[in-house]
């Protein structure tokens, strides 16, 4: 697992370098041409050709590992950890068009506010917040006590709440992490509702958010995989250019994958399910203890090869010859 | 404060010295292969100028930067912060701000009474770190704006953007208040405040400001009250927020001291009377030291690595020197 794996693009500049490094070399050995005479001149050439050889491979192999330990390799360690008994909870809704959808009856945002009310009626020890997204993401209610507050704010979501082009699940988490006030000692949740159209964001680098802030994601995948028509009004649907209604439909392959990396759960909500299935899915329940896997990131060793190369690059540069003239 | 995962690794920055003097003192070093001039068929060399010499030494520095960031980042570098984490249970406040078009007059510089309330409340939000803290405005009615939360953020966000006369010309004093407690009433600190600011009678609302108080009484919440505004006629200027005219004129600005002062004293709050945005502020100077509490704080360390900015530089930092060395002065070893 990388963490940054774009700097793996850094390692396109070894070839310049190494061509430079070569290029180098042929001009060592037309100037040592131009130096005339036999005998020493010769085994300085040598000497010359294997300490270019040598520096230059280590210098290159020292490159190699810097870019190395800046990829982030990473691997997961298992830690216990003690569940602080009160909680906050963070609702993130995607607000997007394709929520219209009616796949779920009455629609799939609609399912979502029952949810998010049985969850708000059935626990009252925790804190709840609200936060909607479509391309970005908004803090709707602010995690808070007040339950009057949050149910008004639930019933009037809707995807005109803002406009905003696509859907990132990546910005509206993102918003959802910094919602969450600091200085307590508290479990955060975030409980993440979407159909799963992505559209842009990386699930990466919020999996790694979460994990270093201690923030569990439950993924809700609103939808069926048969999916629905997108309403734009009472009678009209949604159609593509080529005058085709749109299918939206719920794709749970990536959200899986999204609450399997920071550790949450993931739970479908569709025709089938009841409520109370739904609700003890929820890692909300959960009390006590928890294994959380803490995500390490390996460099010291590569930094270290890196070092000793440049130090031996370094060294046989310096260090004089002895004995060839 | 800068921490380190394994400071050990520190030990090998002292293997510098002994290269820069390897490298640049040593009689011996072999970086060069040095022969007699009688085989060197050439001219004799020229000295270098001194922009080339500037650039060797520039080159220089650059390569033992880089080596000390490598070494640096070896040994695990992080930022530790402190984090402050409550574990007792703080206020719940809510702000009851008059939104009313009397509240832009012009005798609070540098703007308008609301624009300093506005001011205040925020200084306010920024000293109280363990108080959940909302907001309620009031006109012909009133409406929640935040509920009470430690998100402070989103509290300045919301208080940024309210503005006058959203809810009506009105003075819903009573209102203000009542809905202040219908957003306590699930709140289970043990200190509930509401902080009611307004700078006229009460003129509107279904429910008169004493039941409002007496609700906020049964329910054990302090009302503090603040009066602002000089006497006398004032210059107004607001604009109107649903036709967008500017609105200009002269009032005569009054508050109801009366009523205020009983509907602190009915819930054990305080009545405040500010008269310039100085004594505002020395008013919730006044509310803070009121309610401020012991706190039970214990005092957490987060650490934020940094190691990628030191192999970063590093990185630029030697391929810095290999451009000076390698391709400008063609250095073949």
């Amino acid at each position: 697992m990388l963490l940054h794996p774009e700097s793996l693009w850094l390692l396109l500049l070894l070839l310049p370098v190494g061509a430079v490094l070569l290029r180098n070399y042929r001009i060592g050995r037309k100037e040592f041409k131009r130096v005339k005479g036999r005998g020493p001149v010769k085994r300085l050439f040598d000497v010359f050709t294997i300490k270019w050889f040598f520096t230059s491979f280590f210098f290159l192999l020292s490159l190699l590992f810097i870019i190395l330990s800046l990829t982030g390799i990473k691997d997961k360690r298992e830690a216990f950890e003690e569940l602080p008994s009160d909680k906050d909870v963070i609702f993130a809704v995607d607000i997007s068009r394709s929520m219209l959808s009616r796949d779920i009856q009455p629609s799939r945002l609609e399912r979502t506010s029952v949810l998010i009310n049985s969850i708000i009626g059935r626990s009252n020890s925790a804190r709840y917040g609200l936060v909607v997204f479509k391309g970005e993401g908004y803090v709707y209610v602010p995690v808070t006590e007040d339950l009057e507050a949050m149910k008004k704010a639930i019933d009037t979501i809707s995807p005109s709440l803002f406009s905003s082009g696509s859907t990132n699940i990546q910005a509206g988490l993102e918003t959802a992490f910094k919602a969450f006030p600091a200085g307590e000692e508290r479990r955060k949740i975030v409980i993440l509702f979407t159909d799963g159209e992505t559209h842009s964001g990386s699930s990466t680098a919020v999996a790694t958010t979460a994990s270093k802030e201690q923030i569990t994601v439950d993924v809700v995948g609103v939808g069926t995989t048969q999916g629905g028509e997108i309403p734009l009004s009472e009678d009209r649907s949604l159609r593509n250019q080529s005058g085709e209604v749109v299918i939206s439909r719920l794709n749970p392959v990536p959200l899986r994958k999204l609450s399997e990396e920071t550790g949450g759960a993931y739970c479908q909500m569709d025709e089938e399910g009841s409520l109370s299935e739904l609700f003890a899915c929820l890692s909300l329940q959960q009390e006590g203890e928890n294994i959380r896997f803490i995500e390490q990131e390996r460099y010291q060793l590569f930094l270290l090869v890196a070092i000793a190369a440049l130090f031996i690059s370094f060294l046989v540069r310096i260090i004089p010859w002895r004995g060839t003239y | 404060m800068i921490t380190f995962d394994s400071p050990v690794l520190l030990i090998l920055l002292a293997f510098v010295p002994t290269l820069l003097y390897l490298n640049h003192l040593w009689n011996k070093r072999g970086a060069h292969i040095s022969f007699s001039f009688t085989i060197w068929q050439k001219e004799v060399l020229p000295k270098a100028r001194f922009i080339e010499r500037f650039a060797l030494f520039f080159s220089n520095v650059a390569f033992w930067c880089a080596l000390i960031a490598l070494l640096i980042a070896a040994a695990g570098p992080s930022i530790s912060e402190k984090e402050r984490i409550h574990l007792n249970r703080g206020h719940d406040i809510l702000l009851v701000l008059d939104e009313s078009p009397s509240m832009a007059a012009q005798d609070f510089s540098p703007v308008n009474r609301f624009e300093t309330a506005k001011g205040v409340l925020k200084d306010f939000v920024g000293r109280r770190n363990n108080d959940s803290i909302g907001i309620v405005g009031f006109g012909n009615q009133a409406a929640l704006r935040v509920p009470p939360t430690r998100d402070y953020q989103t509290v300045n966000d919301r208080l940024d953007g309210m503005k006058l006369m959203e809810m009506g010309q009105g003075t819903a004093i009573g209102m203000g208040i009542a809905v202040a407690c219908v957003h306590l009433q699930h709140s289970q600190a043990q200190n509930k405040i509401v902080i009611l600011i307004t700078d006229g009678e009460n003129n509107a609302g279904e429910i008169p400001p004493l039941s409002a108080a007496k609700i906020a009484a049964e329910m054990g919440v302090r009302v503090y009250t603040i009066g602002v505004g000089t006497r006398g006629e004032v210059p107004i200027e607001l604009e109107d927020p649903t036709t967008g005219n500017i609105i200009r004129g002269k009032i005569e600005s009054q508050y109801d001291e009366e009523l205020l002062k009983e509907i602190s004293t009915m819930t054990n709050g305080k009545f405040f009377p500010a008269t310039s945005p100085g004594s505002l502020e020395s008013v919730f100077n006044d509310i803070d030291s009121l309610e401020s509490v012991q706190q039970r704080v214990r005092v957490d360390i987060k650490t934020e690595p940094i190691h990628r900015e030191f192999i970063l530089a590093a990185l630029m930092l030697l391929l810095l020197t290999f451009v000076i060395r390698k391709i400008i002065f063609r250095e073949v070893l």
